[in-house]
């Protein structure tokens, strides 16, 4: 049958636990039929689309341990199922996370960052996530639960593929932690979509950190241009430890956009996600270093 | 009368409070008691004969309550507003994926889904074609065996001698233009419920026109109209869409009404509603211009093909309207065009805001920038010694010497407005990869439906104890302001507050038939009937009350909403007194009043005569930025110069130019149903792109420009349409100036020539 966006078409139970500690116990109980509800935006329309069926879905709103936000000299924590929209209105957010609140406010639109997480967006381990390219430059560590036992992954080591996560069954994202920022750095993030409310065709974020002329300390990283979200260290290497000028960031971009490994699809071409992703890239080492304090 | 006129006013909205507080109740919301499911079963094939149909399985199924085929109903008959050629549900052979070959009505929609799913249909796939070239092959299939060929159509204009005037030309210029399928994409989509009273069938759902509704499921049922009761719910968006697509379902839920006697409600997904309904006519154009040295236009030729899909429905009169503005706002003395519209197995298309302009003014204002280059003149020169000016003649032989002209003015005022005169002669790199530009285009519209049909309008208003007037018409508002705009009328003639005035329900059973709510019409035709019936209405109040105060009517006056004697300031009687008094007589104080248009005339076989009895002009002037390294383009700004004759309130008038402009924006930058063998492979709005507020221009200046005109209540012309049709040429133009490349398809997607190649998948 064709697709009907009006239809859930099949039944399935919806267990809502109240506290970290039921949703757990109930992540382990429930076998492999599961799907993890945090805000919906993806998953119900891949149950319209009959891509998963899960028969239980396991809906996080009512835990409150998951909707914490915390700042300290440590850096920040985020529950995983704080809103896109707390987050870009969370004040350290807007103020030292330069690249995570662009990515939040370029992301759909206000009624869907309403409700959309930011751990679902990271679970959903789509490569156009627009998280993830700022959260990668942050080098951001998730904490993954699984009743009684714990453990942090690096976000670099968090995806695998398109849709495919670290996640083991039965573990569920609880927090996702950034360091404090560093003296004398800055962030940027930009992307290319359709129009304002679309899914990336591009997305690249950048985090830098300047001792004078030089940077000391590079991340960069983009989507949508391999199977997952990826850092591209051809740019940080060429920058770390070198003085900046405006040529050398071309460089940098230009490496990048030989680095990637982009796909066509329905939203772009492989050859035009490298052109323009070498646009973004010099654009967002550029809003960076100049964020940084540095100059060009 | 009142103190100061309510004409001209920017009052609010008389539904604004309810839709912006989320109250107003849409056709889906409604509850019904008893309500049960409808639901369709496409099908399968563009083209294919239907052999058999096995609907046991499905009958057998709990919780469903009908499944129906076209077997079931030998009484149905094909119906159509110009050719009666399409089907309720299709009896022999489907000629697109969006026919209808099965219903099914149901206690859940999960249920009619399910049932749907074991319908067993037997098909006999048909050789099918895609485009009007396919169709027009010898070897083509025949779409409609009761036609001769796949040609629904052919209008043309035939002026003087094209030959002769291309010879008097320094300068030809031949050039095809192409534009893209487009959906509606209301964002309320389609919904309507049938409930069958004894022998008496209510439908009531999102419905453009209830009186085309009632006399096409009239038509198709075999009932009397009389028997049909229509009633529109507030429409949550429609720019033309909803009127075949309903007059279908709502036709559909009437029949599994009947057949289950039980109130059945069918309401579309959105891939259902860019599956079944009708899009915006694709068009091929084929533009020959000659013009002097001194860029005086000498001649024009025109072919155009569009693409009329599997069946006729509006076609006619679309590509009428296309064939009369072809050839642009231009004086030219010879000029020939062809339009054929063509039946294919893709989506049919009809009408849709602008209704067969937007195509033909983005190729001949593109063509006229293209003839300006070569010519070595700026295109505002250009267009200055060839533009409609009171008293010229235009291409389908009509002088324009009972109105003022407006063009040159409108035209003027827009590129002011915009700067274009320094800003033409910027450079225009802006960085290593950017690139900015402006652009504009011109238009002349004629007003209403013209040499369509009859154009007539009536309306009734009764002043009601309470003080209160009753406005009945059978215009309704589809959300352009007309409720508002019509109260402001009523209450200008009647001396009292727009808070007054109540508009009656927009139902078959109360209101006069005003015509259908198109052509931009619901000002011009509406205001006049409207007025007429309140200036009766007033009259008549002025008797009765010279009957209650025994005072000859000729001392009489109307002031500040009561009537008081001339000589007698205290002899003073209010309409409630008046209408109170009435009732006691068992009387009421009702009024009708109607309009009907000027004449118009129309040759079919020369394409000449008075198309339209009077028309409006536009300008509109577009600043782009494009990256050529990312092939993005941002509208930096956008003026919309308008004449509408007068702005009965200013504020629905500019809110009608956001609006058109927003549109055209996605016409002309985004929008492209993406059908493949005839299959909308765009089938959601995360595959066909519309602009949101965060798209638009990043400034809008709307510019209204008054100029009474004889025909209009107090001057009111149109604006609804005009104010789409102009955006897409205005930017493509900037485009091309920015950039230097000249974009002759829609939407201008640069990243084609970034990397010259469509992002389609193939």
């Amino acid at each position: 049958m064709p697709v009907d966006s009006k239809i859930l078409p099949f039944r399935f139970r919806c267990l809502e636990p109240s506290n970290l500690t039921d949703a757990l116990n109930l992540c382990s109980q429930s076998g492999d039929q599961v799907a993890i509800l945090a805000g919906g935006t993806d998953l119900l329309i891949k149950i319209k689309r009959q891509m998963v069926q899960p028969e239980i879905l396991i809906g996080l709103q009512r835990v409150p341990e998951l909707q914490q936000i915390q700042t300290n000299e440590q850096g920040l924590r985020l529950g995983a199922t704080v809103t896109l929209s707390e987050a870009e209105h969370y004040p350290a957010i807007q103020r030292e996370y330069s690249a995570l609140y662009e990515a939040l406010r370029s992301m759909a639109a206000p009624a869907i960052r309403n409700m959309a997480t930011l751990g679902g967006n990271l679970c959903n381990a789509s490569p156009a996530a627009d998280t993830a390219p700022p959260l990668l430059a942050f080098d951001a560590q998730l904490r993954l639960q699984k009743s009684g036992q714990e453990r942090l992954v690096r976000l670099t080591q968090f995806f695998l593929g398109p849709g495919s996560s670290c996640l083991a069954p039965g573990e569920l994202l609880t927090e996702i932690c950034l360091p404090a920022p560093l003296p004398d750095s800055g962030s940027a993030f930009l992307k290319l979509g359709r129009v304002s409310c679309d899914i990336a065709k591009v997305n690249a974020a950048t985090y830098l950190q300047r001792r004078g002329t030089v940077c000391i300390l590079c991340r960069a990283a983009v989507g949508s241009v391999a199977p997952t979200p990826v850092r591209i260290l051809q740019v940080e290497q060429l920058l770390e430890g070198a003085v900046v000028d405006s040529n050398l960031l071309r460089q940098a971009a230009e490496a990048g956009a030989k680095a990637i490994v982009p796909i066509d699809d329905i939203r772009s071409t492989a050859k035009y996600r490298r052109q323009v992703c070498q646009v973004i890239l010099e654009e967002v080492l550029q809003a960076a270093w100049i964020r940084a304090g540095g100059v060009l | 009368m009142p103190k100061s006129s309510l004409i001209g006013q920017s009052l609010l909205r008389v539904d604004g409070l309810e839709k912006v507080t989320g109250q107003t109740r849409f056709a889906a919301d409604l509850k019904v008691p008893g309500l049960i499911h409808g639901r369709m079963l496409f099908s399968r094939f563009p083209h294919a004969r239907i052999l058999g149909i096995d609907c046991a399985q499905a009958q057998a199924l709990p919780g469903v309550h009908a499944v129906l085929t076209a077997a079931d109903l030998p009484n149905l008959r094909p119906f159509g507003i110009v050719f009666a050629d399409q089907e309720v549900i299709v009896s022999q052979k489907a000629r697109y994926l969006g026919d209808v070959v099965a219903l099914v009505a149901a206690e859940s929609p999960e249920a009619a889904e399910e049932a749907l799913s074991l319908i067993e249909v037997q098909y006999q796939p048909l050789p099918a074609v895609f485009s009007p070239q396919e169709a027009l092959a010898d070897s083509a299939p025949l779409i409609h065996a009761e036609r001769p060929n796949n040609i629904v159509n052919h209008h043309k204009v035939r002026k003087g001698d094209v030959s002769l005037g291309f010879a008097q030309a320094d300068m030809i210029l031949e050039r095809e233009y192409r534009t893209q399928w487009v959906e509606h994409a209301y964002l309320e989509l389609e919904a309507v419920t049938a409930v069958f009273h004894h022998d008496q069938l209510e439908l009531f759902g999102s419905i453009q026109n209830p009186f085309s509704t009632q006399s096409m499921v009239a038509s198709a049922l075999g009932l009397p109209s009389e028997q049909i009761r229509v009633r529109q719910t507030p429409l949550g968006g429609s720019f033309g869409g909803k009127d075949e697509v309903m007059y279908l379902m709502a036709a559909r839920a009437a029949l599994l009404a009947k057949a289950t006697q039980r109130p059945v409600r069918m309401q579309h997904s959105r891939e259902e509603s860019f599956r079944e309904s009708y899009k915006r006519h694709p068009y091929q154009m084929r533009y020959k211009v000659g013009a002097t040295r001194e860029g005086l236009l000498t001649a024009m030729e025109i072919a155009i093909l569009a693409d009329a899909g599997a069946y006729a429905a509006s076609s006619t009169f679309v590509t009428w309207r296309s064939v009369v503005h072809a050839a642009g706002p231009y004086r030219v003395e010879h000029v020939k065009t062809d339009i054929t519209a063509v039946y294919t197995n893709n989506i049919y298309t009809g009408a849709m805001r602008g209704f067969g302009t937007p195509q033909v003014i983005f190729a001949v204002e593109s063509l006229m920038d293209e003839l300006a280059q070569e010519l070595k003149l700026r295109p505002d020169e250009l267009r200055r010694r060839n533009l409609l000016t009171t008293g010229t003649v235009t291409a389908t032989g009509q002088c324009l010497n009972d109105h003022p002209v407006s063009l040159r003015d409108v035209m003027d005022r827009a590129l002011q407005s915009i700067d274009y005169a320094q800003k033409i002669n910027e450079p225009a790199q802006t960085g290593t990869t950017k690139r900015r530009g402006i652009g504009f285009a011109i238009s002349h519209r004629g007003c209403s439906l013209g040499a369509e049909g009859v154009d007539r309008a009536e309306a009734r208003l009764r002043w009601q104890p309470d003080g209160t007037v009753l406005l009945s018409i059978g215009l309704s508002d589809n959300g352009a302001g007309l409720n508002t705009v019509l109260s402001q009328i009523v209450a200008q003639e009647l001396g009292i507050g727009t808070e007054q005035v109540r508009m009656d329900e927009p139902d078959t059973t109360l209101v006069p038939d005003a015509g259908s709510t198109v052509a931009s019409r619901g000002t011009l035709m509406g205001g006049n009937a409207v007025r007429e019936a309140a200036i009766h209405l007033r009259e008549m109040l002025l008797v009765s009350a010279s009957q209650l105060l025994s005072l000859p009517a000729e001392q009489l006056s109307f002031v500040e909403g009561r009537v008081c004697s001339n000589l007698d300031p205290s002899q003073v009687v209010s309409p409630a007194e008046v209408v109170d008094w009435l009732a006691s007589c068992g009387k009421s104080l009702e009024a009708t009043g109607s309009y009907e248009a000027p004449t118009v005339d129309w040759q079919e076989e020369t394409g000449q005569g008075r198309a339209y009895f009077t028309y409006v002009y536009g300008c509109q002037a577009a600043e782009v930025e494009v990256d050529l390294s990312t092939g993005q383009v941002r509208v930096l700004h956008l003026v919309a110069a308008h004449e509408l004759g007068r702005a009965i309130n200013p504020a629905t008038a500019k809110g009608q130019i956001y609006g058109g402009v927003a549109m055209g924006l996605g016409y002309g930058l985004l929008e492209e149903l993406d059908l493949h063998q005839g299959q909308a492979r765009s089938d959601n709005l995360d595959r066909y792109l519309l602009p949101t507020t965060c798209d638009v221009p990043q400034v809008v200046t709307p510019i209204l420009i008054e100029n009474p005109d004889p025909a209009g209540p107090y001057g009111a012309k149109s604006l609804g349409e005009p104010t789409n049709e102009l955006t897409a040429a205005a930017i493509a133009n900037a485009i091309s100036q920015a950039t230097g490349f000249r974009l002759r398809e829609l939407p201008c997607d640069l990243i084609k020539i970034v990397l010259l190649r469509t992002l389609k998948p193939d």
